[in-house]
C-alpha cells in the first residue's frame, strides 16, 4: 500500500512540478518575446514624438534585437508605425523613453499562462478521477471498499507536499500577476489626461483642452484616441456606482460619488473599441455605452482641437 | 465531552412528536409588526395599514413571547441547562453587530477632516456618565438577586429584580431625554456623519436595554407567582451584564473620545 | 395535523426545509428562465420594461442564495441529519428550531411579495448604496428579508453547535463524527461570526435610506466602500457556507456508495474544512477588485485568495482518494455526487484567475464571473443537494427513489446546465457584463445567448422530472430496505426508515472502534 501511495504523490509531484515549469518557460520566452514588443511600441511612441530621422533609428535598433518570430509577430504594427507621419504637436502625450508595457498585451500574455495551469491542474484531477471511477466498480454487490489504512506520517504527507505544490503555483501565480498589476497601476509619465464624469444613464468625457464629449453620442461619432500614447481616465460620478470598462484594453473600475478613480490604457494600433458600465446603476445599466476610435495622434489632435 | 450525550437519552424513551404553538404565533408577530408595518409607515406612507399591521402584530408578539415562557417555565426540571452554552454563542454574534457599527463609526470619523463636522450641538458628558452608574448599578442589583436566590430567598430576589427593572427604565428615560433634547436643536438623524453615528449606536445600544428589560418581565411574572427557572434567570443576567459592558466602549467611543 | 405545523422535531422541520428550499428553488428558477427568454435575442424579448428584468434578477439571486442554497445545505441536510449521525434524540433546542423555520418561511413569503408590491425591490442581491438608497423601489424589503433569514441562520447556528457539543451518543468523540456533521459545523461558525456583520450592513442601509442617516453618503461625510466591505465581508464567506457542507454532503454519499471511508479524514476536516473558515474571513477585497480600493489591499487580498487553493485542494484530494480501491455503484445519487467533482473542477479553477487583481480588471462584473459562481453554486452545490435528497431519501420516506426517472433527469440536467454556462465563460473573456437588460453592443453574441437559453429550457425540463420522480417515489415508490446502501453510518444502522420520535429505539451508545467510515477492516484508529 505504501508503496503505491509514495509512486502516486511522487507523480503528483513530479507532474505538477513539470506544470509548473512549462508555464514559467513559457513565461520567459514570452517575456522575452514582449521585451522587444516593448522596444517596438516604444519605437511607435518615439516615432510619434520625435523628427523621423530619430524613429528610423529606433525602429533599426529595434529589429536586430528581436528574434526571427517577434519580428514577424511585431511586422504589422511596425510598418504602420514607420508610415505616420511624426507630429511635432503630439509630444506631450507621447510615451517618455522609458519602457512602457501595454497592460492589454501583458493581461493577454498572463490569461494565456493562467490558462495552461488550469488545464493541466484540471486535467490531472479528471484523469485521476475518471480512472477510479472506470476501474473501482463494484463487483458482487456484498463488496466493500479496500481503502488502505491511514496512519500519521501517510496523512501529513498527503496533506503537505499537495500543500505545498498548491502553495508553490499559488505564489507563482501571485508574482506574475502582481507584476501585470504594477503595469495597470501606474500611469506612464506624460499621459493623456480626461476627466471622466458618470451619471444615469450617461458618460461625459473632458479632455485637457476643455473639449466635453457625450459616451451615448459617441455611438454615432466615436471619441477619437491617439493609437500609441498611454492615456488616464480619472473619473467621478454624480450619483450612484458605475463601472467604467473598455473591454479591449483588459480594464475596467468602479466609478462612484465621494472618490475619484482611475484607469490607463494604450493602443499599439488604429482600431475600433467600445466601453460600457459594468456597475448596476438601475433600468438604463445596459444602455450606459460608446465608442473610441484609435487614430494616428495628428488625426487626434486636429479633431480635438476642432471640438473644443 | 463525550460522556454528555447521556442527558439527551432522557427524552428517546417519550415516544410522541413534541410540538408547540408559540415559535409561529412569534414569528408572525415579529412579521407583521416590523417588516409589514415598517414597509407601510416609510415606504408607501401609508399610515392606517401600517397601524393596522402593529395593532395585529404586537399581540401576536406578546402572546408568542408569554406562550413560551409559560412552557419554558413549565418544563423547568428537564432542562439541561445548555442554554448557558447558547447564549453566549448568541452573544459572539451581537458583538460582531455592534463591532460593525463601531467600525463604520471610526471610518466616518478618521476620514472626516473636520471632527465633529459643522452643526453638531455640545453633546454633554455628565449625563452619560450618570447613566454609566445607573447601568453598572443595576448590574449588582441583579447580581444581588441571584445571590438572594441561591439563598432560596425568593422575596427578596422579586425586589432586586424590580429595582434592576427600574434602573433600566430611568436609563431609557435618560435616552429618551436628551434624544428629545438634541432633537430639539435641530440635531436630527440625517444632519451630519456625527448624528449619523450618535443616533445609530446610542439607539441600537437602547433598543438592546429595552430587549433585557422584556427578558426580565419573562422572568418576574412567573416569579411574582413563585415559578422560577434558573436557566432563564441566569440567561437574563448574562445578557443584562452583556448590555452593560458594551455601554462603556458606548460611551468612551461616542461621549468621551 | 396540529403535530405537522406546530412540530418542533428535527425531522420534521428539516423536512419543512427541504420544501421551502425547493418552492424558492421552482421559483427563483422560473426567474432565471425569464432572463435566459429575455437574454435570447437582441432588444426586448420578454419584456420593455427594464425594472421588470431587474426584479427577476432581484429575486434570482437573493432566493437561490439566501432561500434556496444556505437554507437546504444549513437548514433540510444539518437538521434531519446532525442528530441522526451523533445518535441524539432531537436538536437541543427544539422549539428555537422551529422559530427558525418559521423565520425563514416568512422571509420568503416577503421576498416573494416583490412580486405583488408597487415599486418592488430592484437593488440585486447586493444592494449596494447609494443606488439602493436614490432607488424609488422598496428596499425595506430586501432588508428585512436579510433580517429575517439571518436571525434564522444564527439561532440555527447556536441550536447546533450546543447539538454537538452536548448531545453526541456516548462514547462518540470529536474524530468519530461524520464528516458533514463537521463540514455543517464549519459552516454554523461562519454563520455565527459573519451574518451579523452583513445584518449591521443592510442596518445601515434602513437608517440611510428611510432616516437620512449619512453612512454612505459622500456629501455628508460618508463612504460608498464602507457598505461594500461590510457586506462582502459576510457574503464571501457566505459561498464557504455553501460550499464546505455541499463537499460534506457529496463525501457522505461518495463514501457510502464507494463503500470507502472518507480518504484522509482528519486532514479534510482540519486542514480542509476548518482551514477555509479561517482563511475564508480574509479574502472579501476580491470582491472590490475593481471598487476603488488601496492598491496594496488588493495585492494582499490576492495572496491570501490564492491560498484558499489549498484547503479546497485538500478536499478535492480526499473526494478523488475516497474513490481508491473503492466498492462504486453508480446510482442517481452517486451520479450527481460523481459529476460534483467535474463541475466543482471547473468552478474552482475559474476561480484562480478570478483571484488575481490584474486579470479580475478586465473579468470583474462580466459573464466570466457570473460562469464561474454559477459552477460553483448553480451547480455543484445544487448538485450536492440533489446528491443527498436522492441518497437519504429511502431515509426520510421509507421508499427508494426511482432510479430510471432519476437518471433521465440527471442527464438532461448535467447536459443543460454545461450547455447553459460553458457557453457563457467565452462571451465574458470578450467582455459580456453581467446584469444586462441588452447587449445591443455586442450583437455579435447572439448566437452564444441563444445556446445558452437552450441549455436554460433543458434545466427546466430536467427540474420538472426531477420534482416529479420526488413526488412520485415518495408516494408510490418501492418499500426501501432498513439499510440499501450497506452504510455504516448511525442514520442507516440505528433506526428504523423514516424514524420514529425520539429517533432512535433505543439510546446509542459506541465504542472507541466505531466510525461512520467502518467499511472492509477498518476501525476509527485507521481512518
Amino acid at each position: 500500500m505504501t508503496k503505491w501511495y509514495a509512486f502516486a504523490g511522487a507523480v503528483l509531484g513530479v507532474v505538477s512540478w513539470a506544470t509548473v515549469a512549462i508555464a514559467s518557460d513559457q513565461a520567459a520566452a514570452d517575456a522575452a518575446a514582449a521585451a522587444p514588443a516593448a522596444t517596438q511600441e516604444e519605437a511607435v511612441a518615439a516615432d510619434a514624438a520625435a523628427p523621423a530621422a530619430d524613429a528610423a533609428v529606433a525602429e533599426e535598433g529595434a529589429v536586430p534585437a528581436a528574434d526571427a518570430a517577434v519580428a514577424e509577430e511585431g511586422a504589422a504594427p511596425m510598418e504602420e508605425a514607420a508610415v505616420e507621419p511624426a507630429a511635432p504637436a503630439v509630444e506631450e502625450h507621447a510615451a517618455p523613453a522609458a519602457t512602457v508595457n501595454n497592460p492589454a498585451e501583458g493581461w493577454n500574455t498572463l490569461w494565456h499562462h493562467v490558462l495552461i495551469d488550469l488545464y493541466v491542474i484540471g486535467g490531472i484531477f479528471a484523469l485521476i478521477t475518471i480512472a477510479f471511477m472506470v476501474t473501482y466498480t463494484r463487483k458482487r454487490d456484498d463488496q466493500e471498499g479496500d481503502l488502505p489504512p491511514m496512519n500519521l506520517v501517510l496523512s501529513l504527507t498527503w496533506a503537505l507536499i499537495p500543500a505545498f505544490i498548491f502553495m508553490a503555483d499559488d505564489f507563482y501565480l501571485a508574482a506574475n500577476g502582481w507584476k501585470l498589476w504594477i503595469d495597470q497601476r501606474n500611469v506612464p509619465e506624460g499621459a493623456l489626461e480626461i476627466k471622466g464624469l458618470a451619471y444615469m444613464y450617461e458618460w461625459e468625457f473632458e479632455f485637457e483642452n476643455g473639449a466635453v464629449l457625450s459616451g451615448n453620442e459617441s455611438r454615432e461619432n466615436p471619441i477619437l484616441l491617439p493609437v500609441g500614447a498611454p492615456i488616464v481616465i480619472r473619473s467621478h460620478s454624480d450619483d450612484v456606482v458605475h463601472s467604467l470598462m473598455f473591454p479591449d484594453f483588459r480594464i475596467k473600475e468602479d466609478v462612484m460619488p465621494g472618490r475619484t478613480t482611475f484607469i490607463w490604457f494604450m493602443d499599439s494600433a488604429p482600431g475600433d473599441h467600445l466601453f460600457t458600465c459594468t456597475e448596476y446603476c438601475g433600468v438604463g445599466h445596459s444602455n450606459m455605452w460608446g465608442r473610441v476610435k484609435t487614430v494616428p495622434a495628428t488625426e487626434f489632435e486636429a479633431w480635438i482641437a476642432e471640438k473644443a | 465531552m463525550a460522556d454528555h450525550g447521556g442527558h439527551g437519552a432522557a427524552h428517546a424513551h417519550e415516544h410522541h412528536w413534541e410540538w408547540s404553538y408559540y415559535p409561529l404565533i412569534l414569528v408572525l408577530g415579529i412579521f407583521l409588526s416590523v417588516p409589514v408595518a415598517f414597509g407601510f409607515f416609510f415606504q408607501y406612507h401609508n399610515a392606517t395599514l401600517g397601524i393596522a399591521s402593529l395593532g395585529l402584530g404586537t399581540p401576536l408578539l406578546l402572546w408568542g413571547i408569554a406562550g413560551w415562557t409559560s412552557e419554558g417555565i413549565a418544563n423547568r426540571d428537564k432542562e439541561p441547562g445548555w442554554a448557558l452554552t447558547g447564549l453566549p454563542f448568541f452573544i459572539v454574534s451581537e458583538i460582531l453587530i455592534f463591532l460593525s457599527l463601531f467600525a463604520s463609526y471610526w471610518m466616518l470619523r478618521l476620514t472626516a477632516d473636520v471632527w465633529p463636522p459643522a452643526g453638531t450641538p455640545h453633546i454633554g458628558v455628565v449625563l452619560p456618565l450618570i447613566m454609566t452608574v445607573i447601568l453598572v448599578s443595576s448590574s449588582i442589583t441583579y447580581h444581588f438577586g441571584e445571590m438572594a436566590l441561591e439563598e432560596g430567598n425568593k422575596g427578596s430576589f422579586n425586589m432586586w429584580l424590580m429595582v434592576t427593572m427600574a434602573l433600566g427604565l430611568v436609563f431609557l428615560g435618560c435616552t429618551i431625554f436628551e434624544y428629545n433634547h438634541l432633537l430639539h436643536e435641530g440635531f436630527g438623524f440625517g444632519a451630519n456623519a456625527k448624528s449619523t453615528a450618535f443616533y445609530s449606536i446610542t439607539g441600537f445600544h437602547a433598543s438592546h436595554v429595552l430587549v433585557g428589560l422584556g427578558a426580565f418581565v419573562c422572568v418576574l411574572v412567573p416569579a411574582l407567582s413563585g415559578k422560577i427557572s434558573h436557566s432563564l434567570v441566569k440567561g437574563a443576567g448574562l445578557y443584562w451584564h452583556f448590555v452593560d459592558i458594551v455601554w462603556f466602549f458606548v460611551v468612551s467611543q461616542i461621549y468621551l473620545w | 395535523m396540529k403535530e405537522w405545523i406546530f412540530t418542533t422535531d428535527h425531522k420534521r422541520i428539516g423536512i419543512m426545509y427541504l420544501v421551502g428550499s425547493m418552492a424558492a428553488f421552482v421559483v427563483a428558477g422560473i426567474m432565471a428562465l425569464l432572463i435566459r427568454l429575455e437574454l435570447s435575442s437582441l432588444g426586448p424579448t420578454l419584456t420593455d420594461n427594464a425594472t421588470n428584468y431587474n426584479v427577476w434578477l432581484y429575486f434570482h439571486g437573493a432566493a437561490m442564495i439566501l432561500a434556496f442554497l444556505i437554507p437546504s445545505l444549513t437548514g433540510f441536510f444539518a437538521n434531519y441529519l446532525i442528530p441522526l449521525m451523533i445518535g441524539a434524540p432531537d436538536v437541543a433546542f427544539p422549539r428555537i428550531n422551529a422559530f427558525s423555520i418559521w423565520l425563514f418561511y416568512v422571509a420568503i413569503v416577503l421576498a416573494l411579495s416583490a412580486f405583488m408590491v408597487p415599486d418592488p425591490p430592484d437593488v440585486m442581491w447586493t444592494g449596494y448604496p447609494p443606488y439602493s438608497v436614490q432607488t424609488t423601489g422598496n428596499t425595506s424589503m430586501y432588508v428585512f428579508t436579510v433580517h429575517l433569514l439571518g436571525f434564522s441562520s444564527i439561532l440555527g447556528a447556536v441550536n447546533f453547535l450546543c447539538t454537538v457539543i452536548y448531545m453526541r451518543a456516548p462514547g462518540m468523540g470529536w474524530n468519530q463524527m461524520n464528516f458533514f456533521v463537521w463540514a455543517t459545523l464549519a459552516a454554523f461558525v461562519i454563520q455565527l461570526i459573519f451574518i451579523p456583520v452583513l445584518a449591521a450592513a443592510v442596518t445601515l442601509l434602513l437608517f440611510d435610506k428611510y432616516f437620512g442617516t449619512a453612512f454612505f453618503n459622500p456629501d455628508a461625510g460618508g463612504d460608498v466602500l464602507l457598505y461594500q466591505n461590510l457586506f462582502w465581508f459576510y457574503s464571501h464567506p457566505a459561498v464557504y457556507v455553501i460550499l464546505i457542507p455541499a463537499v460534506g454532503v457529496v463525501a457522505e454519499v461518495m463514501a457510502g456508495m464507494a463503500r470507502n471511508p472518507i480518504f484522509n479524514y482528519k486532514v479534510a476536516v482540519y486542514g480542509g474544512a476548518w482551514a477555509i473558515v479561517v482563511l475564508g474571513s480574509d479574502v472579501w477585497v476580491h470582491h472590490l477588485y475593481t471598487s476603488g480600493m488601496v492598491d496594496w489591499l488588493r495585492i494582499g487580498m490576492m495572496v491570501t485568495t490564492l491560498i484558499i487553493s489549498i484547503p479546497v485542494g485538500l478536499l478535492m484530494i480526499s473526494l478523488v482518494g475516497t474513490l481508491y480501491r473503492g466498492s462504486i455503484q453508480y446510482n442517481t445519487a452517486m451520479l450527481y455526487a460523481i459529476s460534483v467533482l467535474f463541475l466543482f473542477l471547473i468552478g474552482g479553477l475559474t476561480g484562480i484567475p478570478l483571484a488575481m487583481t490584474s486579470i479580475t480588471l478586465h473579468l470583474a462584473e462580466t459573464y466570466f464571473v457570473m460562469a464561474h459562481f454559477h459552477y460553483v453554486m448553480a451547480v455543484s452545490a445544487t448538485f450536492a443537494v440533489f446528491s443527498g435528497v436522492y441518497y437519504w431519501f429511502p431515509k426520510m420516506t421509507g421508499r427508494m427513489a426511482n432510479e430510471t426517472i432519476g437518471k433521465l433527469g440527471f442527464v438532461l440536467n448535467f447536459v443543460g446546465i454545461n450547455l447553459t454556462f460553458w457557453p457563457l465563460f467565452s462571451i465574458g473573456v470578450d467582455g459580456m457584463p453581467r446584469r444586462y437588460f441588452d447587449y445591443a453592443m455586442f450583437p455579435e453574441f447572439e448566437p452564444t445567448q441563444k445556446m445558452a437559453t437552450m441549455g436554460a429550457i433543458i434545466i427546466a425540463l430536467s427540474m420538472v422530472v426531477v420534482i416529479f420522480n420526488w413526488v412520485y417515489s415518495a408516494i408510490a415508490g418501492v418499500k426501501a430496505p432498513l439499510n440499501p446502501w450497506g452504510s455504516k453510518s448511525m442514520e442507516w444502522t440505528h433506526t428504523q426508515s423514516p424514524p420514529g420520535a425520539g429517533n432512535f429505539p433505543t439510546p446509542p451508545t459506541v465504542s472507541a472502534d466505531w466510525s461512520p467510515y467502518n467499511y472492509g477492516k477498518h476501525t476509527a484508529q485507521t481512518i
